[in-house]
This record gives structure tokens, C-alpha cells and sequence, in this order.
């Protein structure tokens, strides 16, 4: 009866927790879930605003879909309904009290068009449609209007916006404003003065003549300030060596940590010029697409003294890292700086030997590494031997791997094929007498066994151990339950292992309890 | 040894290892020094220090998470809820056990049983549906039509991905 009673009288759960308990749980959440549940009851919607407007994405149609608006097609309904909402939404919000309540939460504001990547041309839509009529031509300006609203605003992102004076002053009103992302947006000069700790400038587009006219020397002093940058990215691909030339003459920045950049193959004396003025730099990322450029001039020893960690192609190693400590180096002979460049061919300038050989460069140099990544890199027993005897240190270790090594790229390398070689590589039984070379052995889940068997040596002391596909977000990986009596064994060789991650896959150790779970996209 | 006793008055006597898991205690016999005196832990019953004292009796000797590790993980691995496998079978309980759970590893100072609880409530409201949670918690609708408008409204904003 005692039991009857209970059931009939549940408590109420969202009170068995205090809110900042509740917020600890609902950190762990997407914001699908946190919309579900603030819609749920008053008490779920109070613990959760918070969290919700935090980080905002909003999509606004550019130049490409105000054409869809009026032949759309199927698929775009949906999406451009929304949009038309938050667009009549966006120009109401002068006089709309909750959307400034609202708005003075979001901390991370993502800017995303949808539609062409060309930038928004405002006034050559504005000609085509009258104003009245078409209130969609101004996601931008609106934008801009309502950005006073965002007090919090710390993160802020955009693309497709011709940025202009009048949105430059409305930047630096923004109080607590730290990061600027712009992607293909258009820079026109300003003197108004910015005060961000984090610059993001991304340009793609390069075929033909650039649309938009050079950074100018007044546009570089203003936003990058020699004394608040700290991470500063510029992958432009019109105009990264005017950037680099125009951040040389500003001067010294002397707190600027992070940088990743892409550089004309003839700039490389400018990049080194702006790094002779990076005194406290501690990473960089070159995200060039194949190259072995080097510097014209000799290098002083002092450039970049405090760099740690380097991602880029192997030329640069010796001359970065005169025999000075380095933890993190990611080894990139193809560095992927756009969804085209990713069509040349990888096997063309893809060999094991050149990165071996500057791995060799920097232990010449006595350099210490702990954190290493390969892209990409094909772990044969042979290879592998050269890196534990060049770095018996190594901590963390990821290869990515070619899927089809010596295959010619025609063959369709997409997923059925991969499936059947990793089914086959599951089932391989691992011969000494095999010819190595034309093994499966070159497939994830099979690398597993090759390691178990002791054909595949490991740095002694590494903890993490991260293996994927080569450009290929989410590898599917084979049968966990055949994976399973592999991973004891490999622990029991390395000791201090603590992680396998292959593809989707992830194994990770507590104590003497090895688990697994398959990570989903959003994950990886 | 360490000796505790609960709210409901029954005393347990562990070893000094394993109840130095909670960083709440083990601040405490720091201050106090080593001493046979218990330690009355008032906001916690039988039942549920029962439970956490298996906890830390499993997850012995492994290093306590550093603050300053805490915050870098925080940005890598916020969205994961990936719980080890016995950590999964250790908190397959009823609800009210798991926000006692919740609330005791709190009040103790345990940070990765607090995750451990934490993640298995979002997992446990993940992908559900608003009518599928109230039954879950037991929780009724309690906006107005206008609020329920003004909710939709506002969430727009949040909606995007």
C-alpha cells in the first residue's frame, strides 16, 4: 500500500537538483535538447535560457537565394521560410523588449549566408528591387542595427558582409567584443581603432581577379592591435602577403600567441619578417597546399624562440627549430585550405621518406617531441621503426592514412569499398612471410591487430593513439567485438596507453577497464 | 581509517585512500590532522554513501582531476557523454537515487562522479520529446498559451545550427 502511494505521488524531479546542478547535466547537451526541454515547464525554461542564447548561430539568405525567394526550389522552402521569419523578426527589433532580453545573453554569435559565396552586393540588389517590396536585401544592415542589443557579445562571426565605416563603428562599440571571425567578407579601410584579442580572415575565392580591392595599410593598424592580438588567422587567399607586409610595419606584437596562416610560395621572407616580431609566439599553422618552400635569407636563431607547436609542411622544421625544444609538431604535406585544393593529386607529392627525413631533420636538432601528427602517413613496420627510434618520447601520436595507398584516384574510394577491405582486414590473419607491401594491412582496423601481434612497434611511453582516413571526417571502423580482446593485448606492451581512437571508434582506459564508444559527427 | 557517520546515524569506517576522493574531506583531515573522532556528514544517508564510497572504492588511486586540466577538457569535450563501462553499470539506479548521487558527490567534492551522475541525466533527456521528459520527471505543463507563443519567438533565435 506504502508502494501505491509513492508511485501516485512522484515527486516533482525537476526540483531534486539545484539549478546550478541542473545547468552542470544540461552542459552536456545540444541545443536541440535544450529547446525540447525549456519548452517543458516554467521552471526547465528558467535553468535553461541561460544556456541556450549563450552561442547563437542565425543562417540569412545572400545574394544567390533573394532568387530562390522567388523560384524556389523544393528543398529551400523550409529554410527560406525561416529565414524570411528571422529576417522580419531581425528589422521588428528596435521596438521588440524580449529579443533585446534575448540578445543580451548570446556571448558567441554565428553569422552563416546560405546560398552563393559571392560577397552580398547590396546596392546592386537594391537596383533590381525596390525596397518595399523586398525587405530581405538588408540582412546585413540589420544586423549591424541590432548588435547593440548583444551587451555580452564576446564571439562574434560573419561572412558575405561588405564591411563598411559605419559597421566598423558599430564593432567598436560592442564592450565586451574579444574575437572577430570574417569569412569572404569585404574590408574597406577604417581608423576606428579595435581593441580584439582574436582576428579571423578568411577569403577563398581565387580564380579570376579579386572582386574586392587590397587591405590597406590604415584597414591593418586598425584592426590588429599590437598590444590586445593574440590569435590572429589569415587564410586569404588574395591577399595574405599584403596582410603579412602590412603587419611588419605596424610594429611588435608582443602578445601574440597563435597563428595560422597561408602563404604565397614567394612570401615565405615576409611571413619570417612578421614572425622575427612575434616574440612570444608559441603556435603556428601554415596551411599551404603542397609545397617545400623555404626562405630566401638566412633565419636568425632568435625568430619565434617561444614556438612549440607546428603544423605545416617539413621543410620549415630546421629552420623553426634549431635544436630548441618542441612538443606538438603535425606533419601536413597536403594541407587542405579549400574544398578544390583537396583534387590534386595527393600521390603525387605524397612519400613516406620525406617526412621520415625531416622527422630525422629534428631530432638532429635534439629536439623533444611528445606530440606528433602525420597527414598523410602510411604506418608500415618500417616506418614505424624510424619513428620510435627518432622520438622514444612520443606521448600522443595520430597518422592519417591514406585509404588506397598506390591505387590510382579513379577508383571509387568511397564507402562500400572501404567497408570490404575493413572487413577484410578484420579477418586477416597476420603471416610474417605476407607481402608487406601489398597487404591490408594499410586499412584501420587491421593496423589494431598488427599492433597486438607486436608487427607494428609504438613509441614506448605514448598515451594517446588517434588513426583516421586521410581528408575523411568519419571513417567507419570495423566490429568492436573483435576489437575487443585486441585492445588488453596492445596495453599490455604500452603500458601507458590510454587512448585508441580509429575513425569513429574510440577506446579509452580507467584503471585496468578498457570501454568503447563510436563517436558521432558532431563529436569528431 | 576514517570514520563518517550519516544523516540517518550509521557509521563507516574506510580507509583513508579511498575516502580521499572527496576533496571535501580530504581537506578536512588535512586541517583537523589525523584523528578517531567521526566525521558527521549530515546532508548524506546510508543508502546513498553506501554507493559513493563503491564509487570511490573502484576509482581508487587514479589521479584526481587538476582545476586547470578541467578547463581545457571543458572546451574539447563538453558535448561528450561518454561514461566507462562501469561507471554505466555503477549508476544504473532509480532517479532518485541518481540526483541523491548527484547531490552528495556535490556536497563531497567528488568532480568525476558528479560528471559520471551529471551526463547520465543529459543522456537521459537526450532526444527526447517535451511530452516524454514532463512523463520522465514528472513535471506538468505549467505555461500560459501567451508564454507558449512568447517561448516559440524567442527560440527562433536558438534554433539555427
Amino acid at each position: 500500500m506504502g508502494q501505491l502511494i509513492g508511485t501516485l505521488q512522484e515527486p516533482n524531479y525537476s526540483r531534486s537538483l539545484p539549478p546550478e546542478l541542473w545547468l552542470h547535466c544540461l552542459s552536456f547537451l545540444v541545443v536541440e535538447d535544450l529547446l525540447t526541454l525549456s519548452s517543458t515547464c516554467r521552471s526547465f525554461r528558467f535553468i535553461c535560457k541561460d544556456l541556450l542564447f549563450k552561442h547563437i548561430t542565425t543562417t540569412i539568405p545572400s545574394k544567390r537565394t533573394v532568387r530562390h525567394i522567388f523560384q524556389p526550389r523544393q528543398e529551400d522552402v523550409a529554410r527560406i521560410a525561416r529565414a524570411r521569419r528571422l529576417l522580419l523578426r531581425l528589422h521588428a527589433l528596435q521596438s521588440d523588449g524580449d529579443a533585446r532580453e534575448v540578445l543580451g545573453l548570446v556571448e558567441t554569435w554565428n553569422i552563416k549566408t546560405f546560398g552563393s559565396p559571392a560577397p552580398l552586393e547590396e546596392t546592386e540588389i537594391m537596383q533590381s528591387y525596390s525596397k518595399i517590396c523586398f525587405p530581405f536585401v538588408q540582412p546585413s544592415i540589420s544586423i549591424f542595427l541590432i548588435l547593440p542589443s548583444c551587451r555580452n557579445l564576446r564571439v562574434l562571426s560573419i561572412s558575405d558582409i561588405h564591411m563598411e565605416e559605419e559597421r566598423w563603428s558599430a564593432l567598436v562599440k560592442l564592450p565586451q567584443l574579444e574575437c572577430l571571425n570574417m569569412e569572404r567578407c569585404n574590408l574597406s579601410s577604417t581608423d576606428k581603432a579595435m581593441t580584439l584579442k582574436v582576428v579571423s580572415i578568411t577569403y577563398e575565392t581565387h580564380r579570376g581577379p579579386p572582386l574586392v580591392p587590397p587591405p590597406t595599410t590604415q584597414l591593418i593598424s586598425s584592426l590588429f592591435n599590437l598590444r590586445h592580438l593574440e590569435r590572429l588567422t589569415l587564410l586569404d587567399l588574395n591577399f595574405s602577403d599584403s596582410f603579412l607586409l602590412g603587419l611588419v610595419q605596424v610594429g611588435q606584437f608582443e602578445n601574440l600567441k597563435h597563428l595560422s596562416v597561408v602563404v604565397p610560395e614567394t612570401h615565405m621572407d615576409t611571413l619570417f619578417a612578421f614572425l622575427s616580431r612575434t616574440p612570444s609566439l608559441a603556435s603556428l599553422t601554415i596551411s599551404n597546399f603542397s609545397t617545400m618552400a623555404k626562405p630566401s635569407m638566412p633565419i636568425l636563431q632568435s625568430v619565434a624562440s617561444n614556438l612549440v607547436a607546428y603544423d605545416g609542411f617539413p621543410t620549415l622544421i630546421p629552420i623553426l627549430f634549431p635544436g630548441r625544444p618542441v612538443s606538438t609538431i603535425c606533419l601536413r604535406m597536403n594541407h587542405r585550405t579549400d574544398s578544390q585544393a583537396s583534387l590534386g593529386d595527393p600521390f603525387g607529392v605524397y612519400n613516406n621518406n620525406v617526412v621520415c627525413k625531416a622527422l630525422d631533420a629534428c631530432s638532429a636538432s635534439a629536439c623533444l617531441v611528445h606530440d606528433l601528427m602525420l597527414s598523410p602517413f602510411h604506418p608500415t613496420p618500417d616506418s614505424m621503426q624510424d619513428i620510435v627510434r627518432i622520438h622514444p618520447d612520443l606521448r600522443h601520436l595520430r597518422l592519417d592514412i591514406l585509404r588506397t595507398p598506390n591505387i590510382n584516384m579513379d577508383v571509387d574510394v568511397e564507402e562500400p569499398m572501404s567497408l570490404i577491405m575493413d572487413m577484410l582486414a578484420d579477418n586477416v590473419e597476420v603471416r610474417d612471410s605476407d607481402n608487406l607491401s601489398l597487404h591490408s594491412l594499410f586499412l584501420i582496423s587491421g593496423f589494431l591487430n598488427w599492433i597486438a601481434n607486436g608487427h607494428l612497434p609504438l613509441p614506448a611511453k605514448l598515451e594517446t593513439l588517434h588513426l583516421h582516413y586521410y581528408q575523411k571526417a568519419a571513417t567507419v571502423c570495423g566490429d568492436a567485438a573483435k576489437q575487443r580482446p585486441l585492445v588488453p593485448k596492445i596495453s599490455a606492451a604500452y603500458p601507458a596507453l590510454h587512448e585508441i581512437e580509429m575513425g569513429t571508434t574510440r577506446w579509452w582506459r580507467e584503471g585496468d577497464c578498457w570501454s568503447h564508444e563510436v563517436l558521432t559527427r558532431i563529436q569528431l | 581509517m576514517v570514520h563518517l557517520v550519516t544523516s540517518d546515524n550509521v557509521e563507516f569506517v574506510v580507509e583513508k585512500e579511498v575516502v580521499e576522493r572527496s576533496v571535501l574531506i580530504k581537506n578536512m583531515l588535512e586541517d583537523v590532522g589525523e584523528s578517531d573522532q567521526s566525521i558527521p556528514l549530515a546532508n548524506v544517508s546510508s543508502a546513498v554513501l553506501r554507493k559513493v564510497i563503491e564509487y570511490c572504492e573502484h576509482h581508487r588511486g587514479e589521479p584526481l582531476p587538476s582545476g586547470d586540466a578541467d578547463q581545457n577538457q571543458d572546451e574539447t569535450r563538453k558535448r561528450t557523454t561518454d561514461i566507462s563501462e562501469w561507471d554505466q553499470k555503477f549508476i544504473t539506479v532509480d532517479q532518485e537515487m541518481l540526483f541523491e548521487i548527484i547531490l552528495a558527490a556535490n556536497y563531497l567534492d567528488i568532480k568525476s562522479l558528479l560528471d559520471v551522475g551529471c551526463k547520465t541525466v543529459a543522456n537521459m533527456i537526450k532526444g527526447k520529446t517535451p511530452d516524454e521528459i514532463r512523463r520522465l520527471f514528472n513535471i506538468v505543463n505549467d505555461f500560459t498559451p501567451e508564454e507558449e507563443a512568447q517561448i516559440k519567438k524567442e527560440n527562433e533565435w536558438a534554433e539555427d545550427r
